[in-house]
């Protein structure tokens, strides 16, 4: 039980929630080891390997882990439970705490240090569910104390990103269709007044089949083109981690046996069950 | 002494292992814990089946829902049960298949990050192979012994020559015994899970209607029961549609009769033909009292030895996933953490000695 308050240790990092797969290994100073493997189809087949790989060229003993990271999803299903159920096993055999991450949040975080915009900004990330549908929310850049900001980074005593406040979550985790879900966002784009309105809208995760789409936010909007950001990034680990330190060190554990992926809708075969009269 | 070392090595292997094995192939989430291959310390099994009664039949992704939700419980709760120490446990079994791979998975991914978390080897199992070495959770098996498979997703006769070896010397071309059960309970009327419904209805009925045997090709260990359901559905529909009381349980008795008439008949003569000195009866289908009577009474009236694990080690359960990953671990195979779900997994292939030492 002595174990619950390190969180100045090391903690491992997974999600395998869409096509990339995502392990890494932090401590306070940083990042240790980090892969992100194109793994699709064979989460289940590299993830245990790949977690040993981490601990040992990061020259961590699992006995010594402070914590787990997990994202949860929302994503696909398969995927999703793949890294949840090692992450659980892992957590409850060797007596871990263990924080649950959106890899929604984690994708908007890795997005946005990938794209790197300047200024204010919201962040929306997809993956793809089909048929016009995306695993999305709606992140919004934290506010940073005027004399703070990025400059911070590396300086301050427990520094590095680490200290950056996590995205402000504007919207829930939910499957959405993409059309739907960009005109809502342009409604509520309109109704802020100027001086609140990010100075951009970065669209990250799986863009690709939606990027026509997500474009036309900029006309419904009423933004500059350039306003409206694409950028591929899958969940990265160290996002998932970093995210998870802040999770862990805030004492926002979850048990290890209750620890469930975000699916975010009940099975089709539950739906139709209670579609019937 | 003068033993060879790999069969001091056997020997040492065959005394003081306890084997934590995971089964979620189908709709069981199970974990056992048991000693040497015979002896269970404790078998937990978390049935699903009041929540896919209301679907009519399993539903997968439900399936894997609820397998995620009690795995690791399960296995606390195995290990504070048995009173064995994680540190104490020989080696972590897996169902690896064939199930159904979104099942299968979340088994898998528990088992791989249990065996790393305690730093124990990992043994694949077979699925079907737990089903034959059930039997060895109450009796020692004989060899060469025949075993007769019969569950919801089989339906097969496996001769093994001995410990270990698996020879499928037929199996259903179409539907399982337990899947044609299902729906001609379904046909018939009966709620989900229907093969009790119908063995039942079978075993009341003062006649049964006259149906079909499918023996196919002179001298095959293969079955075929899509006909036979065919020509139930058949009847039924007649019966319907001229407005006549549909004779479910001559209907279902005739169907039994068929069914059983056929199973039997195959696996006696498998035992004949190489000499068996068991017959091994395996699966969930092993609770239907008409297949069990009928089995009972023929190797009765001709001196076969037959065996038939208890109830709750003859449906989906983990402590028979522990007996024959046992097998393994005595021939020193085990898996490495590669594995993953294989749905239409080799029982052949998974012999001993079948893959060399993986
Ligand atoms: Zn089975």
């Amino acid at each position: 039980m002595e174990k619950h308050n390190r969180p100045e240790g090391r903690i491992l990092a997974l999600d395998t929630s869409s096509a990339a797969q995502a392990v890494a290994v932090l401590d306070e100073n940083g990042v240790l080891y980090e892969s992100c493997n194109p793994a699709e189809r064979n989460h289940s087949v590299n993830l245990l390997p790949e977690i040993e790989r981490a601990l040992r060229e990061s020259g961590t003993d699992k006995r010594e882990l402070a914590g787990i990271a997990v994202g949860i999803g929302p994503g696909s299903y398969t995927g999703v439970r793949i890294a949840v159920t090692s992450a659980k096993t892992l957590a409850w055999a060797l007596k871990l705490p263990i924080a649950a991450v959106s890899s929604l949040e984690a994708q908007a975080a890795s997005g946005r240090e990938a794209a790197s915009p300047q200024g204010r900004g919201w962040i929306v990330p997809l993956v793809d569910a089909r048929r016009g549908q995306a695993y999305t929310a709606l992140f919004g850049t934290p506010e940073l104390p005027a004399s703070g900001g990025d400059a911070a980074e590396g300086n301050a005593p427990n520094g590095g990103t680490e200290n950056a406040a996590r995205l402000k979550r504007l919207a829930d985790d939910a499957i959405l269709m993409v059309d739907d879900w960009t005109a809502r966002i342009a409604d509520r784009l309109k109704k802020l007044p100027e001086s609140e309105r990010p100075e951009y809208v970065l669209f990250t995760g799986e863009t690709e089949k939606h990027a026509e789409t997500v474009r036309g936010l900029a006309e419904l909007a009423g933004l500059r083109t350039e306003q409206v950001l694409l950028r591929d990034c899958p969940a990265e680990g160290r996002w998932i981690g970093r995210i998870g330190r802040l999770k862990l060190a805030a004492g926002e554990t979850s048990d290890a046996h209750a620890l469930l992926p975000n699916y975010t809708q009940v099975t089709e075969a539950e739906a139709n069950l209670l579609r019937r009269p | 002494m003068n033993m060879a070392p790999k069969q001091q090595k056997e020997d040492a292997n065959r005394k003081s292992t306890c084997i934590l094995a995971v089964e979620t192939s189908c709709d069981e989430t199970s974990v056992a814990i048991v000693r040497d291959g015979r002896e269970v310390l404790v078998n937990l099994v978390a049935s699903q089946i009041e929540t896919h009664k209301a679907f009519g039949g399993v539903v997968p992704e439900v399936a894997s829902r609820q397998h995620v939700e009690c795995i690791t419980l399960l296995m606390e709760q195995a290990i504070s049960e048995s009173g064995v120490a994680p540190e104490e446990l020989t080696a972590i079994a897996v169902t690896e298949g064939p199930g159904l791979v979104g099942a299968l998975l979340v088994g898998i991914m528990a088992a791989k990050a249990l065996a790393f978390a305690l730093d124990k080897p990992l043994i694949g199992t077979h699925h079907i192979a737990g089903h034959i070495y059930a039997n060895r959770l109450t009796e020692e098996i004989q060899y060469p012994a025949i075993a007769l498979v019969v569950s919801g997703g089989h339906t097969e006769i496996v001769r093994m020559e001995s410990e270990g070896r698996f020879e499928v010397m037929g199996q259903t071309r179409d539907d399982a015994v337990g899947e044609a059960y299902d729906k001609v309970a379904r046909a018939l009327g009966y709620p989900y899970p229907g093969g009790p419904h119908v063995d039942r209805a079978a075993q009341a009925a003062e006649s049964a209607v006259p149906l079909p045997r499918v023996w196919l090709e002179e001298g095959s260990y293969d079955f075929s029961l899509s006909g036979l359901k065919s020509a139930v559905l058949n009847l039924v529909n007649q019966s319907r549609m001229k407005g006549e009381e549909v004779d479910a349980g001559g209907i279902a008795r005739g169907f039994q009769e068929s069914v059983v008439e056929v199973l039997v008949g195959k696996a006696i003569r498998a035992v004949h033909e190489f000499g068996a000195k068991q017959l091994l009866l395996c699966g969930g289908v092993a609770a239907n009292g008409g297949l069990r009577s009928e089995l009972a009474a023929r190797c009765a009236a001709e001196s076969i030895t037959l065996a038939i694990p208890p109830m709750k080690y003859c449906t989906d359960n983990a402590a028979m996933i522990g007996a024959a990953a046992h097998v393994k671990w005595i021939h020193g195979e085990v898996s490495d953490l590669y594995i993953k779900g294989e749905p239409g997994m080799s029982l052949e292939g998974w012999s001993v000695g079948a893959s060399g030492a993986r």
